[in-house]
């Protein structure tokens, strides 16, 4: 019961309170380069959370065996299980579906910022192994919620006709994020790296 | 409305509040008029949004706060919020809000140390108490002082019978305006009655709660911004409510003693969907017999 | 200005990644909060880039996407970023926070690989690609050196580790204060890139659009803006379209070997 109960509130920590695309950035690249596509969501947030959860257990295991070596090291063997992880999955789905659009939003799930720093994070953290179950569990739908907010906030933008000519398009996107990102440093007061 | 809070942080604060007061009201309309002059070539003398941003700010302040404090809020909430998004009517995210978390993040010291040389049974605000835990402290307050404000806070929030006296003329001139408030304190009051910070009474904690920092003026002046509440009715309620439940997690849990302006900035971010999202509830429930339509993005 | 140059001032300039193209971000946020990590930061990122588009362009175009992607991680951690980072951790002269030893392996997965790869190297000549590479490289160092510097001045009150004054305002060495640079730079670059002598009245906002409003407030009028020719610069349009596109040709178009 302990177990569920600390995976669970790690996971509703790592969306809401310590969301880790507004309070640190990481994916929010893809977030903003995603946000127009809302159809996408779901199938994203499982795949991110997948990669994430899959990821933090593998390199939870590992990190048992090599917490005493360098960061080089370290990055090597997170980026190995990654990658591996990515590869199976990846030939996997290819060979059932081979669907380009599902491959497609498949490398970015995997591959992107917010999934390879999740080991870390659960690293720096001393997160237990349930914590970090709930840590990559709650990584894809941190994602999803910024993409979500930062989605209809383009939106919004877009319908704003009164935007200067100057801060029209990217610079105005850029501040609203920037005021998302205010609101949830009320939760952290800090950064996380 | 904003003038009798700034008559009573004069009242109580004196010469201190009449000079934060003025440096935020003159650096907010000095930017918005700089700013409006090179991007717009032209200023519009009759919009008052930005004196109003202005003495909103400096009320969540302290009296004692440094000049350059106040004058850095402004200039980034007119700058870096009202200007990029056109001003007026259109700015997504309330400006006094965003100007008030961007110090309350940068000069957090000075932002939430209270010191004005009153005598004072308790030397430091109801929120930093409740925050600390050591609530057993207010038990010496005296509850006229609390509900007037004669204690340690922001200079303007103290005075609950002037937001209440606020709140009774918006129900005169802006009903539609306090959905949302009544969402927020119904939110906040529910949250400081199951989760007290207290260990006496629930109901003393929630009175308390109220009247710590600056949820009621927030609840007035932060939460009823026209331009950012949502369009439907139904949708100013759970902004309110949204909002509340926010700031009250983030005075629990959060790193801010006073963090209702976190809470705003999140709310202002969620309004937009709230729209999309009852437009497609609408939608789906007006045409249930042709299946549901999705409606295209607009 | 000769084409070879114009197109190199479009990739780092006027289609520049963090700017316009809004990759890299991740790298500009986390990563740029003094100017040491800035430098080391751009330094890396700049190898992965000129490094992948060119082995994408050379070798990877028969490859299928999904397999592609991984190698770019493969190389940019295996190749250069760990490689970095532990001649970084063996040498006492240079020190990183811990902070940047986590970001430093980022840059792996870094967008600005990804983007430039997919869409523009796998598709052209190497020498095209390189190039590229090069001028979104020069763009993206630029950003996340200017950041650094405004970060650390503004954020810290010191440069380079050496302390200029105590007055720091912290917000800018914290992710939202970065977002708020980048802003400021996407705007200033359209601003000087908009042609004095083209600018005529904007007639499109010249009627009054009354705003909805339902307690009968007065409407405000709408500023006449200026409406500036920018004709001459094409691109600005095609990269200010909808990220959309930028999707759909990484994940519907491809390369020949798909």
């Amino acid at each position: 019961m302990k177990v569920i109960s600390d995976l669970l509130i790690t996971a509703l920590y790592t969306v809401f309170v310590q969301n880790l695309v507004m309070s640190s950035g990481l994916g929010m690249s893809e977030a903003m380069r995603i946000s127009p596509r809302p159809n996408t969501f779901i199938k994203l947030a499982v795949m991110i959370s997948g990669f994430s959860t899959v990821t933090s257990v593998l390199c939870y295991l590992v990190s048992v065996h090599v917490g005493g070596y360098s960061h080089a090291i370290r990055a090597l063997i997170y980026g190995g299980v990654l990658t591996g992880v990515y590869f199976i999955v990846a030939w996997v789905v290819n060979i059932i579906t081979g669907d380009k659009e599902t491959m497609g939003i498949l490398g970015i799930a995997a591959l992107n910022t917010l999934v390879f720093a999740v080991p870390y994070i659960n690293d720096s953290a001393a997160y237990s192994l349930a914590d970090s179950i709930g840590s990559g569990l709650g990584a894809g739908f941190a994602f999803i919620l910024a993409a979500a907010l930062i989605g209809s906030g383009a939106r919004a933008i877009e319908k704003n006709d009164r935007i200067p000519r100057v801060f029209k398009g990217t610079p105005a996107m850029f501040f609203y994020v920037a005021m998302i990102s205010l609101g949830f440093v009320g939760f952290t007061g800090t950064q996380i790296f | 409305m904003l003038i009798f809070p700034c008559l009573m942080s004069i009242w109580y604060h004196g010469m201190k509040a009449v000079y934060v007061l003025l440096i935020s009201a003159v650096t907010c309309v000095l930017c918005d008029f700089f700013a409006s002059i090179i991007i717009y070539r032209q200023y519009f003398a009759a919009d008052l949004s930005a004196l109003c941003t202005g003495l909103m700010i400096a009320l969540m302040l302290p009296a004692d706060i440094p000049l350059y404090v106040p004058v850095l809020a402004c200039s980034f909430a007119i700058l870096v919020l009202k200007i990029p998004f056109g001003g007026g009517m259109r700015v997504p995210f309330v400006p006094a809000a965003a100007g008030f978390a961007f110090v309350a993040v940068c000069f957090r010291d000075p932002v939430f140390t209270y010191s004005t040389g009153r005598d004072y049974m308790i030397t430091s605000s109801v929120g930093s108490v409740l925050q600390s835990g050591g609530a057993v402290r207010l038990n010496s307050i005296n509850f006229l002082d609390l509900i007037t404000g004669n204690v340690y806070g922001p200079m303007g929030c103290g005075c609950i019978l002037i937001f209440i006296g606020c709140i009774v003329f918006l129900l005169i001139r802006r009903k539609s305006a306090l959905l949302s408030t009544a969402g927020f304190l119904g939110a906040c009051l529910v949250f400081s009655l199951v989760f007290s910070r207290t260990n006496g009474s629930r109901f003393v904690g929630a009175v308390l709660e109220f009247c710590s920092g600056s949820l009621m003026f927030a609840s007035v002046f932060l939460i009823t911004d026209y331009s950012t509440l949502p369009k439907h009715k139904p949708n100013k309620i759970v902004y309110g409510v949204f909002c509340g439940i926010i700031c009250m997690v983030m005075r629990h849990l959060g790193a801010f003693e006073e963090p209702v302006c976190f809470a705003v900035l999140l709310a202002n971010a969620f309004t937009p969907l709230l729209d999309i999202l009852t437009g497609r509830v609408i939608d789906f429930i007006s045409a249930p017999g042709k299946g549901r339509e999705v409606k295209a993005d607009e | 200005m000769s084409d070879k140059n114009k197109s190199f001032l479009t990739g780092s300039v006027l289609n520049n990644p963090v700017l316009f193209q809004c990759v890299g971000i991740c790298t500009a946020v986390a990563g740029t909060s003094a100017l040491k990590d800035a430098f080391f930061i751009s330094v890396v990122l700049a190898a992965n880039l000129i490094v992948c588009c060119f082995i994408a362009s050379a070798f990877l175009k028969k490859v299928p996407r999904y397999i592609r992607i991984a190698v770019y991680l493969v190389i940019g951690l295996a190749g250069i970023c760990c490689p970095v980072l532990w001649f970084i951790e063996n040498r006492t002269f240079i020190e990183l926070s811990l902070g940047m030893k986590i970001i430093l392996p980022l840059t792996a997965v870094n967008s600005v690989t990804a983007v430039h790869c997919e869409t523009y190297a796998v598709k052209h000549d190497v020498r095209s690609a390189v190039n590229d590479a090069l001028s979104a490289a020069l763009g993206t160092s630029a950003v996340l050196i200017i950041c650094g510097i405004i970060r650390e001045i503004i954020g810290s009150g010191s440069i380079a580790g050496t302390k200029l004054s105590s007055f720091r305002i912290s917000g800018f060495a914290m992710p939202f204060g970065c977002l708020i640079l980048l802003g400021f730079f996407a705007s200033f670059l359209k601003l000087i890139f908009r042609t004095p002598s083209h600018r005529k009245p904007d007639t499109a906002h010249a009627e009054k659009q009354p705003l909805e409003t339902d307690i009968g407030v007065e409407t405000e009028e709408i500023p006449e803006q200026v409406e500036l020719n920018i004709a001459d610069y094409d691109d600005i349009d095609r990269i200010l379209s909808s990220t959309d596109e930028f999707l759909k040709s990484l994940t519907g178009g491809g390369g020949d070997s798909e």
